[in-house]
């Protein structure tokens, strides 16, 4: 036994007790230095539901997942944490915690500030860096020592490396050589890994900056002295793929160039301005791929579940048992207690049987003689669910649309859903003449009369594709500025999404942040559509936030600016920000677009405007159909007659 | 319309399809700003000032003009070595900040976020891309910068040697000071050295290493002597001047201009008479007791210059970079006698002298001791000890869109120097990006806090 050894077996049961674990943030951490002290470990990827702590020590515009870590340390828990100086915002964690240490009372669980310690990580990988590296692992020893009272056990950390003898993957890894989604960029929260997992057919594999690739055993054996051990430790630990902090980063290209990856799920956090970088060099790459950012906070699940779902439908990923749920989905709704009675979706909007299904084709059968089920089968109907209104759609077998209704959603997603579908019913006799129906829009899920919901972004393509199919002006670019979100849908040659873009948790530069400005000054939507066409003067709003915004426009109001020349800056705010996700997309003419807020001229305007600017010159013209907000209800009616007839 | 509106639109319209009219058309603009900027008659501006904004216009220009001396470069990359081969260092924060004050930042941020650069990275960084992306800026001989003192470092210089295809240099600057850590960057300056002379295919002269070392001591020098004699005198200044005089402060150390500046600007202040406060502490580190004591300082010039200074004047320390575009700081500090901007923390962030005998080493304790680099508790240190030295009335902490680095440890640096007795204010702006301020909110909360100030005499 090592003099070190021996230390600690006297130290054993001391402040630092089996059993206790320290947080970490990053997968160069010295893990296995930790078992040297019989520390556990925990990788840290916090779900926290607030930042009210985080808030309150660090600006706002920070990573959401530094302030999910400092929120998360600050329930308590933790012997200590462990940080790297892996980037700016957590070596600010790392600061705020270490002057934290100072003050009383910061860890609820404990009535003591969770100590924090940073080990200097190299941005290079070379001789002299890796040296540089053993070194400050040396040194956090020394001070963890200091800390803890305990000595290092060399024995311990050895076995621990001799221990790691794989890849400790934190999720589910593909059999090697079958095909699998990659999850690339910065680490995700788990509603993202989960909800990818569930909804994708194929295993989803995660390939963040956490995903660790540690392994040691052959680099541990003989009587090294520690100094050697440390050197030859630190080589394994940086030799690991690199994250985009490193300077050096050649080797990240394997991650997204392996032929078994089918699709690419390429995860941002606001404010990590790291991956964005990454994923733009991506766009020459022949694989779907499908850009996530998030705030690391659980709140934007709905917009993950419908991005995913989006994603994978389109590139035929879809997971067997999310669409055979979604198949059956009309037969097991149930009803909260003090609802109405709803009827079974199959008793009215057209949930099917299989005995029916090959009865469908041909025109519009007006013939009563044939038979209910022959009337019935002549109408496919699609319903979009928005946040702010829903939209009902019914075509016949040919497509031919021969009905249409709008109501404001409300409350309540399924009330208005069912106002919408009676009304346009009325039209063609009666819901009982309905086929099928396909729901859409955010609400898709609580409409229990479809027999199926697709995404919006898949309905909206349709929806787009049908009206212009054939036409000069077919569409390639579908821009969808909705109540809630905004969508730029780019359509392959096949007429199916070839890829698309959404705006992340922010109004701006959706229909929301319009009605904030129009309620700022003071006027009614329709109003605002029609003011700011002849602008005199240019005003410059913020595009970034919708409440920074509303200040801004406050303050012009005040500045005795005209009203039309503020709305019109508020116009090219909103243009801006959806051009610049149509550049990203690398969205090419005839631009269409869709959604409520195209029937604002001033806006139409402004997209052409910047649209033309993005192009070096070249007029881009948007076309706007002649009831943009209902596309999504009639390419889900398309989607329903397609599925009907089959 | 104004000229620089003018200047801005033409740019902004331009700029996508005709990059070579854009960039001539920037350096006609910048050369005929260089003009203007002489110092005339019944100019507000000092000796020292008119010349801090010439030299850094001349500098950006000649930048412009030559892609095969220039090198791109951020604030922290040893400017010695690079004056000594001969080359010119264009810097991100310097060229974006030149961007923004002829208004043609706009288009450039905007294509940068087309290109696929994240709309939350620093302003300064994005407005750069944009340039490059754009084709505003030519490839450069080389392209060099430090890990410190942001992450933005890592990521935009490699964007733009992966644009130009060229091969980049960085330093990796460790965290903490110890004698491995500068041998570590030791080291690596090393490298760089080679690095230059491979590129330039000739060897570095080091007697001119050597010179433009001595005029870092000797400008590291008068700046020490200038805030000793700024904590005991009242000294005009300007938003824009602070701005300028980072870029001389960092990429111009070690050029005769950078020397120049920092010799004419001591020579200004000491015009300027003593007021009664400050800890006064003189060129030799002694104490001075108040009074005026160098054959310098003329009273009556100062009073002619500015007839209605105000003594008692709040004292202002800024933290991090400047808006120098808004309007409502313009009127409150552009030089006022009742808020008297001081200095900023950029500008005495590396008052390191460079060892003559060893002067890369120097170089690397430099990088690593400046006070951006490594735990915002460092920072918070050395801006606390500076606002007590200058007996600062009140500090403004500038959080800059996009800048993680600083604005993480904003809370930690107020929570400083509140409890040093220091005023503090934490606002939150862009100081390239305009749309990113809004003057109404600027003017109201800055107000708000001098109001707050004033009321406390």
């Amino acid at each position: 036994m090592t003099g070190n050894a021996r230390k600690f077996e006297a130290m054993a049961g001391n402040a630092a007790a089996e059993g206790q674990v320290i947080g970490y943030v990053c997968k160069y951490t010295p893990i296995e230095i930790f078992a040297g002290f019989g520390m556990g470990h925990s990788f840290m990827l916090p779900n926290e539901n607030s930042f009210d702590y985080a808030d309150s020590r660090m600006w706002p515009s920070m990573c959401g997942y530094a302030k999910s870590v400092m929120q998360h340390v600050h329930g308590g828990g933790y012997e200590s944490v462990v940080f790297t100086d892996c980037c700016d915002a957590l070596k600010r964690v790392s600061d705020l915690m270490r002057a934290d240490c100072g003050k009383p009372a910061v860890d609820r669980a404990s009535g003591a500030a969770t100590p924090a310690f940073v080990i200097g990580l190299p941005r290079v990988i070379c001789e002299e860096s890796i040296r540089a590296y053993a070194q400050n692992l040396m040194t956090f020893i020394r001070e963890y020592e200091v800390h803890s009272g305990m000595a290092f056990d060399v024995r311990r950390f050895a076995d621990a490396c001799a221990k790691t003898t794989a890849p400790e993957a934190l999720s589910a890894a593909a059999p090697v050589g079958a095909g699998y989604v990659a999850l690339l960029g910065a680490r995700a929260p788990k509603s993202l890994t989960e909800r990818a997992s569930a909804l994708c057919a194929l295993p989803v594999r995660d390939l963040t900056c956490a995903s660790h690739e540690r392994s040691f055993a052959d680099s541990e054996s003989g009587d090294l002295a520690l100094d050697e051990r440390l050197i030859r430790y630190a080589g394994r630990l940086l030799a690991q793929t690199p994250c985009m902090r490193m300077s050096d980063n050649g080797a990240r290209a394997a991650l997204s160039g392996d032929p078994n990856i089918k699709a690419i799920i390429y995860h941002t956090i606001q404010f990590c301005d790291f991956y964005g970088f990454e994923y733009a060099g991506l766009g020459t790459k022949k694989i779907p791929s499908l850009k996530i950012e998030t705030d690391y906070s659980p709140s934007s699940s709905g917009q993950l579940e419908t991005r995913l779902q989006a994603f994978f439908e389109s590139n035929g990923l879809l997971a067997e048992k999310v669409q055979e749920d979604k198949n059956v989905k009309n037969n097991n709704y149930s009803l909260s207690a003090g609802d109405e009675p709803i009827p079974r979706a199959s008793d009215t909007y057209g949930a099917r049987d299989a005995d029916n299904a090959r009865d469908t084709d041909g025109a519009r059968d007006t013939d009563s003689t044939k038979g209910a089920d022959s009337a019935r089968d002549s109408y496919y109907a699609g319903i979009d669910c928005g946040s702010t209104s829903t939209n009902a759609v019914i075509v016949d077998a040919g497509g031919t649309i021969v009905a249409s209704v709008t109501v404001p959603t409300g409350a309540n997603g399924a009330d208005a859903a069912r106002r919408a579908m009676d009304e346009a019913a009325g039209g063609i006799g009666g819901a009982e003449m309905i086929a099928w129906t396909v729901a859409t829009g955010y609400g898709r899920a609580s409409v229990p009369f479809a027999a199926d919901d697709v995404t919006e972004i898949t309905c909206h393509a349709r929806g787009v594709h049908e009206l212009f199919r054939g036409l000069p002006n077919e569409a390639r670019t579908v821009i969808d500025i909705g109540g809630q979100d905004s969508k730029v849908i780019r359509i392959g040659a096949d007429a199916g999404v070839a890829e698309f873009s959404m705006n992340d948790k922010c109004a701006a530069g959706t229909g929301r942040f319009l009605e904030l400005m129009a309620a700022t000054l003071g006027m009614e939507l329709g109003e605002m559509a029609s003011a700011g066409l002849h602008p005199k003067e240019r005003v410059d709003i913020s595009s970034m936030c919708a409440v920074f915004a509303e200040s801004e426009v406050i303050s012009l109001i005040a500045g005795g600016k005209a009203r039309d020349d503020i709305v019109w800056g508020v116009n090219l705010a909103i243009a801006g920000r959806v051009a610049s996700m149509a550049a990203r997309l690398g969205a090419r003419p005839p631009y269409v677009m869709t959604g409520g807020v195209a029937k604002n001229a001033g806006v139409v305007k402004a997209l052409e405007l910047k649209l033309t600017e993005q192009s070096g010159g070249a007029k881009a013209e948007v076309t706007v159909p002649k009831d943009p907000q209902i596309c999504g209800a009639l390419g889900a009616a398309h989607i329903a007659r397609e599925k009907g007839k089959r | 319309m104004s000229a620089v509106d003018f200047f801005g639109k033409t740019v902004e319209r331009n700029f996508r399809r005709r990059p070579r009219f854009t960039r001539g058309f920037l350096r006609i603009g910048y050369a005929a700003q260089q003009r203007l900027l002489r110092r005339r008659r019944g100019d507000r501006r000092l000796p020292s000032q008119a010349f801090l904004e010439q030299a850094t216009m001349r500098a950006m220009r000649r930048a412009l003009a030559d892609p095969s001396r220039c090198a791109l470069v951020n604030m922290f990359a040893p400017a010695e070595l690079l004056h000594a081969m001969g080359l010119r260092p264009l810097c991100a924060e310097g060229f974006s900040s030149f961007l923004s004050g002829g208004k043609c930042e706009r288009g450039y941020l905007d294509f940068a976020s087309e290109k696929g650069v994240p709309e939350t990275y620093c302003s300064y960084h994005r407005a750069l891309l944009g340039a490059v992306h754009s084709g505003l800026l030519q490839k450069p001989r080389f392209i060099i910068t430090s890990s410190s003192v942001c992450d933005a470092n890592t990521s935009t210089f490699r964007e733009a040697a992966s644009h130009y295809g060229m091969e980049k240099f960085y330093i990796d600057v460790p965290h903490e000071e110890s004698e491995e850590a500068v041998a570590y960057v030791r080291t690596q300056l090393e490298r760089l050295v080679a690095f230059l002379e491979e590129g330039m295919g000739r060897r570095m002269d080091q007697d001119a290493l050597r010179l433009a070392a001595l005029r870092t001591n000797e400008s590291v020098r008068y700046q020490r002597k200038f805030i000793d004699e700024l904590a005991r005198r009242e000294f005009p200044n300007y938003i824009s001047a602070e701005m300028h005089r980072i870029i001389v402060g960092h990429n111009l150390l070690g050029t005769e201009d950078a020397l120049k500046f920092f010799r004419m600007q001591y020579e200004d202040i000491m015009e300027f008479p003593v007021q009664g406060g400050g800890t006064g502490l003189n060129v030799d580190g002694g104490i001075r007791d108040g009074l005026h004591v160098d054959g310098g300082g003329d009273d009556s010039g100062f009073n002619q210059r500015f007839p209605d200074s105000d003594p008692r004047a709040k004292r202002i320390i800024w933290c991090h970079v400047l808006p120098y575009y808004a309007v409502p700081l313009k009127k409150l500090f552009d030089f006022s006698d009742r808020y008297r901007l001081l200095i900023s923390d950029l500008n005495f962030d590396q008052l390191t002298e460079l060892d003559e005998s060893d002067i890369l080493g120097s170089m690397a304790r430099r990088l690593i001791r400046n006070h951006f680099n490594g735990s915002a508790l460092r920072r918070a240190e050395s801006v606390t000890d500076m606002a007590k030295r200058l007996e600062a009335d009140a500090a403004i902490i500038f959080c800059q869109w996009g800048c993680k680095h600083s604005n993480g440890g904003a809370f930690l640096l107020r929570d400083a120097l509140v409890a040093a007795g220091v005023n503090t204010l934490v606002i939150d702006g862009d100081a390239v990006d305009r749309r990113g301020t809004n003057d109404g909110q600027l003017a109201t909360r800055m107000q708000a806090f001098l109001e707050m100030l004033d009321g406390g005499r």
